[in-house]
């Protein structure tokens, strides 16, 4: 392989690992402000895939698709809260997630039964199909798109956390929620707050998966909850910037593997990856960027 | 003292068997109702329900034991429907279905029960190598690595198509299940995990599924126990899925996905994920519904011998259920009780049994006897061992920062055996914090901890605990909804003849079938210094013992300290903000401050010690009268 066939895949792993980075984070961001494990994650991309479907059967253009995807992503997360979380505060980790597990279920079963079992497909402006030469290299336009789209929301949620009081007061609820309340802290505010600002990196990464696969049907979430909990486990679960390495490491893997692989054993490439996961954690069991944390006794 | 007789089976294995005598009581009425009128859609649904239960129970003996969720299990049904596939479809069939299997395959034909040991034996062996890694890593990303396993199984199953005829399915199984087979299998399963949950190692895994921290503090090696559960289980649930194959006669990898993970979790949820009966239930409940809605929705009755596919009313309606049980029911159906729990009378009689077997304490002995008894019987009583004796345990120049705070700074602590050591200092003057690295809970940044002159300083907590030295906690951490009895007993070592003996001297008899949660403040505190005791260890830390407690308490705790010191030889290391007790119990004073030792020595050398008094009472009191002032604090 020529350095410039590398560099290509280098830029397709980018792109891959950074759609892969931003679910991780709308995932990751519930997990370490409230320690639920939102298993209806991926049902939001499902949620995205739909209203763009819809969006576009209207005639709307791409640029609204995708405007109204992310913003129905965000509202169904708060809903979400409302409807399966709230009236379960307090409890364990394992009861939130079986909750949140039925919960997606349920959703899967109504894109079934309302719409329909197939796949539809969502039209994408034919610019994301062309590609671009760059000396030796070709580079996909969408996967620059995807780059600098997916760079940017991670750009905003991190001055959005760093600079602004909500984004100060979610930080401390990810510290200790016992605590910030105390302090202060709105409880009953920032848990909405955290899953909208959840739903909307679902909602972005979910245009971009959707631009990437150009079709939605009820199974349409599973992939990127599956690479979303992956990424967050390989980082190391509750740490932030874990979850965004870890989501760049998975979409690498992916790429190289496909690019690598013979032909006869790609259809097994999502399952190697896993594996290789696998042994990443027999090394290092809390993660990439696992740290330790003071024990409470 | 008189040794209970031999007894080859203790009071909770007698238990677990009569419970599963009545669950297979029940088992057996159900299936007579459904088979014996001789209808065959009836007679089906009696097996699929069956199957579910084998299934179920298999998924059960790890969930439920050790509180960890699981959406991996499927995969092992699915591995050990292929298994059974692979040897008993006819090999007329075989050849033309799969003739690209390795010969060794392709000329086998073996019977029912061949293929299920074969499916189990094959899954015990997967599950060993999976859990081996799943076991080391954080509980909650144990659940994510379990959602990856079902994905990697079901990917090889659909693409490795010389072993499994990918998307399109096998066919062409014999139906081996019959209903008396599959009611054997169900009985048998549910035998095995009550046997297992009330044996050693399920109740340890119980244990540290009420609290992983406190059970590595009692000894237990938390990733072991895990991994016999999940090997077993998935051993287990290899041969369900063998059952389930010889039922349903073909099938697909489509069948080993969510749908199904959802109907068997629905199962244990609705039913009570911590019991075996409450699985039992599940199924029931579960497959009624799912056979009702499946006939409606078709409208017609369907041959049902096969466990229905989870269409979209049954799907709403398992969810709707999940989510029912969560809020209004979160224990499920039955909680945590099991078979003999339902049945008062049995309950008593069980409980009297299980006491009969431990010469009850004698009534009337004077308080003072009883608490200088011994509190668990050492083999060699080993007496007070003089104080010229080499130190127990030593910790040298221990030190600890998380993040940019730095808890202990160096930090040296020595004790002999015998010896009671008491510990103060302001709160965050690293007094947790040393305790935990003793007992092996945090490793410490610099230092080195030895015990007996072995090195101990990286832990981990069980080995720590095991090699001698045992604790308690500041906030109490029992294993709530564990029985008195259980908490004590399933402490690394703890002798079960000698635990009823010991509640005794604690004043916990009569308490030992309350599960651990109902006991009151002091009876908690008295329990977890119980349960660090049953490990006979020759160093115990007490945190904060007498916190809450009022003087009458605290000085009959203070005379059991004292005999544990003096009678059984024990160290004891104890951190309390109770001065009046801490200088009237311990033979030397370390005092802490912002992670460095700021005095150590006698308690009359400490207490007078005038860096002592101003960290303690602010330096406002300069050098005034301290000795008084000290204790006057702590009085």
């Amino acid at each position: 392989m020529s350095i410039d066939e590398f560099a290509q895949q280098l830029i397709n792993a980018l792109s891959l690992g950074s759609i892969y980075a931003v679910l991780a984070l709308g995932l990751a961001m519930v997990y370490s402000t409230l320690g639920i494990l939102n298993f209806a994650y991926g049902e939001l991309i499902t949620v995205v895939g739909y209203t763009m479907f819809f969006a576009s059967e209207a005639g709307l253009p791409f640029i609204v698709m995708a405007t109204l995807g992310i913003v129905v992503a965000g509202a169904a997360s708060v809903a979400m809260q409302a409807v399966i979380f709230r009236p379960l505060r307090g409890a364990s980790f394992v009861t939130l997630l079986f909750a949140s597990f039925a919960l997606s279920q349920v959703l899967q079963g109504l894109f079934r039964q309302a719409i329909s079992p197939r796949s539809k497909g969502i039209p994408t402006p034919g610019l994301f199909s062309d590609f671009i030469q760059i000396g030796g290299v070709r580079v996909g336009v969408l996967a620059l798109i995807t780059l600098a789209v997916a760079l940017t929301a991670m750009t905003v949620l991190l001055v959005f956390m760093r600079r602004s009081r909500a984004g100060l007061q979610m930080r401390a609820a990810a510290q200790d929620l016992t605590t910030a309340r105390i302090l202060g802290v709105r409880t009953d505010r920032v848990i909405p707050l955290a899953f909208l600002v959840s739903g909307l990196m679902a909602g972005v990464g979910g245009v971009l998966w959707i631009a990437r696969t150009t079709s939605v049907n009820p199974g349409t979430g599973f992939t990127p909850i599956l690479v979303a909990f992956v990424a967050i486990v390989l980082g190391g679960l509750g740490s932030i910037p874990g979850a965004v390495i870890g989501a760049f490491a998975f979409g690498a893997l992916e790429i190289m593997l496909q690019a690598y692989l013979p032909g006869s054993v790609v259809p097994f490439q999502f399952a190697i990856a896993l594996v290789a996961v696998a042994v990443v954690l027999v090394v290092r069991p809390q993660g990439l960027l696992g740290h330790e944390v003071e024990v409470k006794v | 003292m008189t040794r209970p007789g031999h007894v080859w089976l203790d009071g909770s294995s007698r238990g677990a068997l009569v419970g599963a005598g009545l669950t297979a009581l029940l088992l057996i009425v159900l299936s007579a109702v459904l088979v014996l009128p001789g209808d065959r859609g009836l007679s089906g649904t009696a097996v699929v329900l069956l199957v579910s239960i084998t299934l179920v129970t298999s998924l059960q003996v790890f969930i439920g034991n050790s509180g960890i969720l699981s959406f991996g299990h499927v995969a092992f049904m699915g591995v050990g429907a292929y298994v059974t596939a692979v040897l008993t479809i006819p090999l007329a069939i075989r050849q033309t279905q799969l003739p690209d299997l390795p010969p060794v395959l392709a000329g086998t034909e073996l019977g029912g029960l061949s293929a299920v040991l074969v499916a189990g034996t094959v899954c015990a062996v997967l599950g060993l190598v999976v859990g081996a890694t799943l076991v080391r890593m954080p509980v909650n990303a144990v659940v994510m690595a379990t959602l990856a396993l079902l994905i990697v199984v079901f990917t090889v199953l659909l693409n490795w198509q010389s072993l499994t005829r990918g998307g399109q399915g096998v066919f062409g199984i014999p139906r081996l299940t019959t209903p008396p087979v599959a009611l054997a299998a169900a009985i048998l399963f549910v035998v095995i995990a009550r046997l297992f949950k009330s044996s050693g190692v399920g109740l340890r895994l119980r244990a540290s599924r009420e609290d992983e921290l406190a059970a590595r503090a009692a000894g237990i090696d938390v990733p072991r126990v895990r991994l016999v559960a999940f090997t077993l289980s998935a051993g287990m649930m290899g041969a369900a899925g063998s059952l389930w194959a010889l039922n349903v006669l073909a099938f697909d990898p489509d069948q080993f996905s969510f749908a199904m993970t959802f109907a068997l979790l629905a199962m244990l949820v609705v039913g009570g994920k911590e019991s075996v009966l409450g699985g039992v239930v599940g199924a029931v409940v579960v497959v009624v519904v799912t056979e009702l809605l499946s006939r409606v929705e078709q409208g017609v009755t369907i041959g049902s011998f096969e466990l229905p596919r989870i269409t979209g009313t049954v799907q709403f309606a398992l969810a709707a259920m999940i989510i029912a049980s969560l809020i209004w029911r979160p224990d499920g159906l039955v909680g945590r009780r099991e078979a003999e729990d339902m049945v008062p009378w049995l309950r008593r009689r069980l409980a009297r049994k299980g006491r009969a077997v431990a010469p009850a304490t004698p009534v009337g002995a004077p308080a003072a006897a009883a608490v200088r008894e011994p509190a668990i019987v050492r083999e060699p009583a080993a007496g007070r061992v003089p104080a010229t004796a080499e130190p127990l345990l030593t910790a040298t120049g221990v030190a600890k920062a998380f993040g940019g705070i730095r808890a202990l700074a160096g930090v040296d602590v020595e004790i002999r055996a015998g010896e009671i050591l008491g510990i103060i200092g302001p709160n965050g003057s690293g007094k947790s914090t040393l305790l935990n690295i003793l007992s092996g809970i945090t490793a410490p940044d610099a230092g080195l901890v030895t015990l007996r002159g072995q090195d101990i300083t990286a832990g981990p907590s069980h080995r720590t605990a095991r090699l001698g030295l045992t604790r308690t906690f500041q906030n109490i951490r029992l294993f709530d909804h564990l029985t008195v009895r259980e908490n004590v007993a399933s402490a690394y070592g703890a002798r079960s003849a000698e635990v009823d003996r010991s509640l005794g001297v604690f004043g916990l008899e009569g308490l030992a079938e309350s599960e651990a949660d109902t006991l009151s403040y002091g009876q908690q505190r008295r329990l977890e210094i119980l349960r660090a005791l049953a490990m006979r260890p020759s160093i115990v830390l007490l945190d904060e013992p007498a916190a809450g407690m009022n003087e009458v308490e605290s000085d009959v705790l203070m005379e059991r300290i004292r005999a544990i010191a003096r009678d059984d030889g024990c160290a004891v290391i104890i951190v309390d903000h109770d001065l009046r007790l801490i200088t009237r119990l311990c033979d030397r004073i370390q005092v802490l401050e912002t992670g460095r030792t700021l005095a150590l020595g006698t308690p009359a050398a400490v207490v007078a010690d005038p860096a002592v008094v101003a960290a303690y009472l602010g330096t406002g009191h300069g050098s005034g009268p301290t000795t008084s002032t000290v204790t006057a604090a702590g009085e």
